[in-house]
């Protein structure tokens, strides 16, 4: 019993911080792209990829979760029994993609959004605006990298 | 491939003959020329003001007249329209259309509507006041002081509210009642003998009390917003009159299009003199120009005294570069134009880059399925759209690139093969003869791959940098400097690879390597231990390479997120398939949705990611960009493409 919450709250623990990111960086830059089109209608495709940009982290985070509901046995829908140390071991893995992805998420959208600005200014840079943009995300993802590799360690 | 032999010219030429040699470039398209920085030479007369109150014109009628535009779907919204124009129709509007009438009646226009919206903002201002008198049921008029009384109407916030009934007994105020409420005030009438004005008005301020003063009008607040009604529906209908008008003057936007890019290309015209050196008879025009189309040049300019000279450049000047590459490298350019064109003393970066970048994006891209679908994309968009041409081509390559690498790493679609009945064996037997291995099964196989193609870059970065020293006869700085570097990283990779009786090779190469780097970094010193001290502190950039190779890992993660994710979209899907009748509907769409979505944002990343790769990691080593790109004079079109 105490297993499987163990797991559930794990899974939660790389969704949730991870869509929060991904949800509040994607926000900065929606708000600061629509107030420059509001100007300039012109330049909508690319804040498109720029307002896109941030949502990657939340999918390594439901990546990580989706990973270990499929690992745990949850899919499935019949009883499982699971022992807290597996639960634990689940649990810890999801850490790194959610929190990293979090505040790596929200940062991103800081750049993008700056990159918005940027791009209004001067439409030809949409390139270097979203290499900044990507910058931030390596962190992101180390944090999935650990966490795939130590959910694919742990063995039931 | 690479750079392209440019010849600095002068164009000297008789000054009745400057329109025409003007025209001539404009069309040639051959020639760059230089922009005059230097204040000092006098300005010539610049555009005509007829000009440009003719450009000023068309922009703002063509930008206003686009908002009335019919947006044709989604997809085409997104993107920047350009007229396909064939040549006659260019020429015949051009000579015959007068935007002139139709540009006043835009602005009849826009003034009327400005005014419709006014006068509506208006009452819907009053609308909104009264509707909180609605409940009234005396006419206004009636309010005001009467011989012994005065009544007003005014709102109070709730928290006061029960101070002003508490003085109320002691003022012996006529009458307070409640019209209506909100969430946070009430709204009042109260009636007051006049004697008592003063303490009336003064505990009304206190209790934030604010008066509602609009009593001229004859009618009960309600009787005034019913009257109103009517004019709000002619006000609607008006403004539909003014706005079908509007439409129908966009179907002019094509023929404005043209005049304005036909006017634009004019003051261009005038506006290059800006860069001509003029005297009393003649004019010199200086540029640049490809090397091979000098004879053509010649040919097409050289007549009636125009000349053209062949000039030296000055050793610090400035010199434009033009890049030319094979067909499959070109459409490539579009990144390196991201970065910067090469300086006068560096090679052209893009055959160098593209060869990794495919390789790098396939792999991120893992998926056979998905890059069938991005070829698919790229090609038909090819074919409708006549511009974007060379990121679909990049795209189209790309997305060929990521079948082949995809078959090899078995991933089609995201299926999991391993779950699939027995009557799919045939596939699954064929995927793994062609499979080389399953990044899912094994990671750390394309881990340790992904970190061997970011070492051969970095090195081939490092290996490039070497050449460019030894081009610029920099031997000595080219081998301490970047050949230390190539042997310690080579020994270093020998090390790991290579069985243990050679490992003596490998630990020798990684000694020279330090020592090297050791010892001559720091030879701009001539104090020793300062020297030396330098040489420590290179060697510290080996933590920057393993840094640098670090991040080649996201290919690892951007492969395995987009295996998992098309997975994930797959496992979703096929939970439906035991609901009867709109189970299978319900897979499709998930499935349709969500790989589209999939191949999406795993494009995206991969492509920004894979760039910024090439960038960071790879160009650092060896380019510096920053060069002035090759811009031949030609006609500029904004809006329009001549076929």
């Amino acid at each position: 019993m105490l297993g499987l919450a163990l797991v559930i709250l794990g899974v939660g623990l790389a969704v949730i911080p991870a869509g929060f990111g991904s949800a509040i960086g994607i926000g900065i830059v929606a708000q600061v792209a629509s107030g420059a089109l509001s100007e300039d209608p012109k330049n909508f495709p690319k804040y498109l990829m720029l307002v896109a940009l941030p949502g990657t982290q939340g999918i390594y985070g439901f990546i990580i979760g989706f990973l270990t509901i499929m690992k745990s046995g949850l899919l499935k829908i019949a009883p499982i029994t699971m022992s807290p140390e597996f639960g634990l071991q689940f649990l810890f893995a999801c850490l790194p993609v959610g929190l990293a992805s979090f505040i790596s998420a929200i940062h991103q959208g800081k750049v993008c959004a700056a990159g918005v600005e940027w791009v209004s200014k001067q439409p030809e840079s949409i390139g270097q605006a979203l290499i900044y943009g990507v910058f931030v995300e390596l962190y992101a993802i180390l944090g999935l990298l650990a966490s795939l590799f130590l959910w694919r360690g742990i063995v039931i | 491939m690479a750079k392209i032999p440019l010849q600095k010219i002068n164009i000297i030429g008789i000054l009745e003959n400057k329109e025409e040699v003007i025209i001539a470039l404009q069309g040639l398209r051959l020639v760059h020329i230089t922009q005059i920085k230097d204040v000092e030479t006098p300005p010539i007369k610049i555009t005509s003001s007829q000009t440009e109150t003719e450009i000023q014109n068309l922009s703002r009628l063509i930008d206003g007249l686009s908002k009335y535009q019919e947006k044709g779907g989604l997809l085409k919204g997104m993107l920047p329209i350009k007229y396909i124009i064939n040549e006659d129709r260019f020429n015949e509007t051009i000579k015959s259309f007068d935007y002139k009438p139709i540009f006043e009646k835009y602005q009849v226009l826009e003034r009327e509507l400005h005014i419709i919206n006014e006068k509506e903002h208006h009452i819907r201002i009053e609308l909104s006041h009264l509707k909180n008198w609605q409940e009234l049921d005396i006419e206004l008029k009636q309010l005001g002081p009467t011989k012994q009384t005065n009544s007003i109407l005014g709102t109070i916030p709730f928290i006061t509210y029960n101070k002003l009934l508490e003085r109320y007994e002691k003022l012996g105020l006529a009458s307070i009642e409640t019209i209506s409420e909100s969430r946070f005030e009430k709204r009042i009438f109260i009636c007051y003998y006049k004697e008592a004005e003063n303490e009336v008005i003064e505990c009304l301020k206190e209790c934030n009390f604010t008066q509602y003063k609009e009593y001229t009008a004859n009618e009960k607040p309600a009787d005034i917003i019913e009257g109103y009604k009517p004019a709000l529906l002619k006000i609607n209908e008006e403004r539909e009159t003014i706005l079908g008008a509007l439409k129908e003057l966009t179907e002019y936007i094509p023929k404005l299009s043209i005049l304005y890019d036909y006017y634009t290309n004019l003051s261009s015209q005038t506006d290059i003199q800006r860069n001509f050196v003029q005297t009393k008879s003649a004019f010199i025009i200086e540029g640049w120009i490809r090397k091979h189309d000098l004879a053509y040049l010649k040919k097409h300019l050289g007549k009636d005294g125009t000349t053209i000279e062949l000039v030296e450049p000055i050793i610090d000047e400035e010199v434009p570069v033009a890049i030319e590459n094979k067909r499959l490298i070109r459409p490539f350019e579009i990144i390196t134009n991201l970065y910067g064109m090469p300086a006068k003393w560096e090679i052209d970066p893009t055959p160098m880059f593209v060869p990794f970048f495919i390789l790098y994006f396939a792999i991120c891209l893992t998926d056979a399925g998905y890059g069938l679908m991005l070829s698919i994309f790229s090609l038909i968009l090819l074919k409708k759209f006549k511009f974007g041409k060379n990121l679909l081509k990049v795209l189209f390559i790309l997305g060929i690139a990521s079948i082949v690498i995809g078959l090899l790493t078995g991933g089609i679609f995201g299926i999991d093969f391993s779950s699939l009945s027995d009557r799919w064996n045939w596939a699954k037997n064929l995927r793994e003869r062609i499979m080389l291995f399953d990044p899912l099964q094994d990671p750390i196989l394309l881990l340790v791959i992904s970190f061997g193609l970011g070492l051969m870059q970095i090195w081939f970065g490092i290996f490039l940098k070497m050449l460019e020293n030894f081009n610029m006869r920099n031997f000595l700085s080219g081998i301490l400097d970047q050949g230390s570097w190539l042997i310690l990283i080579s020994g270093g990779i020998l090390f790991f690879i290579l069985p243990h009786n050679t490992k003596p090779l490998a630990k020798g190469m990684i000694l020279i390597g330090v020592l090297i780097i050791f010892l001559f970094q720091g030879r701009d010193s001539k104090n020793i231990f300062v020297r030396l001290i330098k040489g420590l502190y290179a060697l510290y950039g080996v933590t920057g390479i393993f840094g640098d190779v670090l991040s080649y890992s996201r290919l690892l993660a951007l492969a395995l997120s987009t295996s998992v994710l098309g997975m994930i979209v797959n496992t979703i899907a096929i939970l439906f398939t035991g609901i009867p009748l709109i189970g299978p509907i319900v897979m499709l769409f998930i499935l349709i949705t969500g790989h589209l979505f999939t191949l999406a944002i795993g494009a995206l990343g991969s492509f920004v990611h894979c760039t910024r790769l090439q960038f960071v990691e790879f160009f650092t080593k060896f380019y510096q960009g920053g060069g002035n790109p090759f811009k031949p004079f030609e006609k500029i079109y904004k809006y329009i493409i001549i076929e």
